[in-house]
């Protein structure tokens, strides 16, 4: 080979190299990314739960036949009920609570309805530091054969000064933060 | 050198000048942000859409009102601040139905949808061109948040290039009463 | 001569950046220029008594001031005045959609405009004045089924409005499709 000719397949191949190291490193941070995802610490019943703009402590969860404002259930469903203590810890007042807390070991399971219990009510606008006695109810097919222990994932965000985009403040999805192992009791009505 | 000198001279105060634009340019949140008046519950707050001005800020531990018939109490964990004011439309109908209060610190508290049917709510109402409005405001938030409040109105919540008016609230460091009745009239 | 041919080009070029930029402005923007033009009304014809618009030929019908007490026995606190304003359109072809989106205000001469009552509001007071009687639609309702041809519509709309403005009124409608261009009717109320 002459030197042009050598120079040119160095080139090439420094090239090849290049994006074959790029490559490999992506897969490799996602693969690392996706083992770290698997490890969720598990937290007990009634411990505070730091999760983005909320701090919730779940406390109980029950099988109900009704929801706890007196609203009858759909028909053919029945409501998976439970109860924590919620706390807003962002800077303003805020209602998005929806997808705080899922239910990792029930499928089908549709975006819970969030009641407040001191009005017996739904739950509007949490504000921050005034933490509140509150039910989730997430309403299954009647049918549906649940587990005596419910597995309940906390999801958390993080907040962003500046976003990428427009630079301005938000809070986006960091993956789960907690999980609680609660016994589902079958209610009693009252 | 002495050829690339001025290309240099010229390239390096650009760059600087360029790079100080680029740091002192307000964010985009900021530049379609709220068009803000602020002022003081002794006077009318006036920006060119509406005008409002706060008439008494009380404080309560339970407030209570009728609602079709039935007779509502509502309790918190922090405190009750109602707030009475007269809104003002100057250019077209509008509803101001964003409340919030900003509390002692930096807390924005919007206000209390648990309280969203008392009477005389003004974010239920409609604010017309020469009819002033009087009504009031709910909010509940913790005790110590009530010390130099502020009071920001505005046509929707997070008012992009809307006018947005801003009232400090006076601490006259009224006694808190246990009890509010919220009737027809008022407070 | 290649040289000067070049340099040329380049200063030519240069010259034309700022026009080019602002081409691609204007194009960029025509889309949020039309979209505003179409929110606001600007070329407005003011009738005394029939106009063309919309495919329809409109006439102020009727208008009642409410709330002295000399119309109705009704009395509204303070400077308030409930203004009723029926118009009577008249069609001349096919609407179809031509009358999407309409919208009726009142306007004094200095800017202020009066939008009407919202329907359940509007309906309540109608039932009130009117016992026993179907209320009359506005606007935003007749325009989903405009009348055929050669048919006329009644079209009432309700506001609520300051005494001293009174004297000035005139009532405005335009239609999405038509908008900036509106059709206005002088009230002469005393």
């Amino acid at each position: 080979m002459t030197r042009k000719m050598s120079r040119a397949w160095l080139t090439k191949l420094l090239a090849g190299a290049g994006g074959l190291l790029a490559a490999a490193l992506s897969l490799g941070y996602s693969l690392y990314e996706q083992r770290e995802a698997d490890m969720i610490p598990q937290v007990e019943a009634a411990t505070p739960v730091e999760a983005g703009r909320w701090k919730v402590s779940v406390s109980r969860s029950t099988i109900d036949a009704a929801m706890p404002n007196g609203a009858r259930i759909s028909p053919g469903k029945k409501a998976v009920v439970v109860e924590m203590m919620l706390e807003n810890i962002s800077a303003e007042s805020s209602n998005l609570y929806g997808n705080l807390i899922k239910l990792a070991n029930v499928h089908d399971a549709s975006k819970p309805q969030y009641y407040l219990k001191r009005d017996r009510a739904i739950l509007w606008d949490l504000h921050p530091r005034m933490p509140e006695a509150v039910t989730a109810v997430w309403e299954v097919p009647a049918t549906l054969s649940l587990p005596t222990v419910l597995r309940l994932r906390i999801e958390g965000a993080i907040f962003k000064p500046r976003d990428n985009l427009y630079a301005a403040p938000g809070w986006f999805p960091s993956g789960s933060v907690a999980e609680v192992a609660l016994p589902l009791n079958v209610g009693i009505e009252p | 050198m002495t050829r690339q000198a001025p290309m240099v001279l010229t390239i390096v105060p650009v760059a600087a000048l360029l790079a100080a634009l680029q740091a002192t340019t307000p964010p985009y949140a900021m530049l379609t942000g709220p068009i803000r008046t602020t002022g003081h519950q002794t006077e009318t707050v006036l920006s060119t859409t509406f005008g409002v001005k706060v008439h008494r800020v009380l404080k309560a531990g339970t407030i209570a009102y009728a609602r079709f018939g039935r007779a509502v109490q509502l309790q918190t964990s922090g405190v009750w601040i109602v707030v009475s004011a007269e809104l003002r439309a100057f250019q077209k109908t509008m509803p101001v139905r964003a409340a919030t209060l900003i509390g002692a610190s930096g807390r924005s508290y919007r206000q209390s949808r648990r309280a969203g049917e008392a009477p005389g709510i003004l974010s239920a109402k409609v604010v017309q061109p020469g009819l002033p409005t009087t009504g009031i405001f709910v909010f509940e938030l913790p005790d110590d948040e009530t010390l130099g409040m502020k009071l920001v109105l505005s046509e929707q919540y997070d008012p992009q290039l809307k006018d947005e008016i801003g009232v400090f609230l006076e601490d006259d460091g009224t006694a808190s009463r246990d009890r509010l009745e919220i009737g027809k009239d008022g407070v | 001569m290649v040289f000067d041919g070049e340099r040329k080009m380049w200063w030519l070029s240069l010259a034309s950046l700022p026009a080019l930029v602002a081409v691609a402005v204007v194009i960029n923007a025509w889309r949020n220029i039309e979209n505003y033009r179409h929110r606001i009304e600007t070329d407005i014809t003011q009738g005394p008594d029939h106009l063309d618009y919309a495919g329809a030929t409109w006439r102020l019908e009727n208008v009642r001031l409410l709330g002295d007490g000399r119309d109705a026995k009704l009395r509204l606190p303070g400077q308030m005045r409930l203004v009723i304003v029926r118009l009577v359109a008249t069609a001349t072809r096919d609407i179809g959609d031509a009358w999407g989106q309409c919208e009726v205000s009142l306007t004094d001469g200095t800017g202020r405009r009066w939008l009407p009552l919202d329907v359940s509001l509007s309906n309540d007071i109608s039932r009130d004045l009117d016992p026993g009687r179907e209320p009359v639609s506005g606007c935003g309702i007749t325009s989903l089924k405009p009348p055929p041809k050669d048919h006329a519509a009644l079209i009432e709309e309700k506001f609520v409005v300051p005494a001293e403005a009174v004297p000035v009124l005139s009532v405005k409608l335009s239609t999405a499709a038509l908008r900036p261009k509106a059709i206005g009717f002088a009230l002469d109320l005393n």
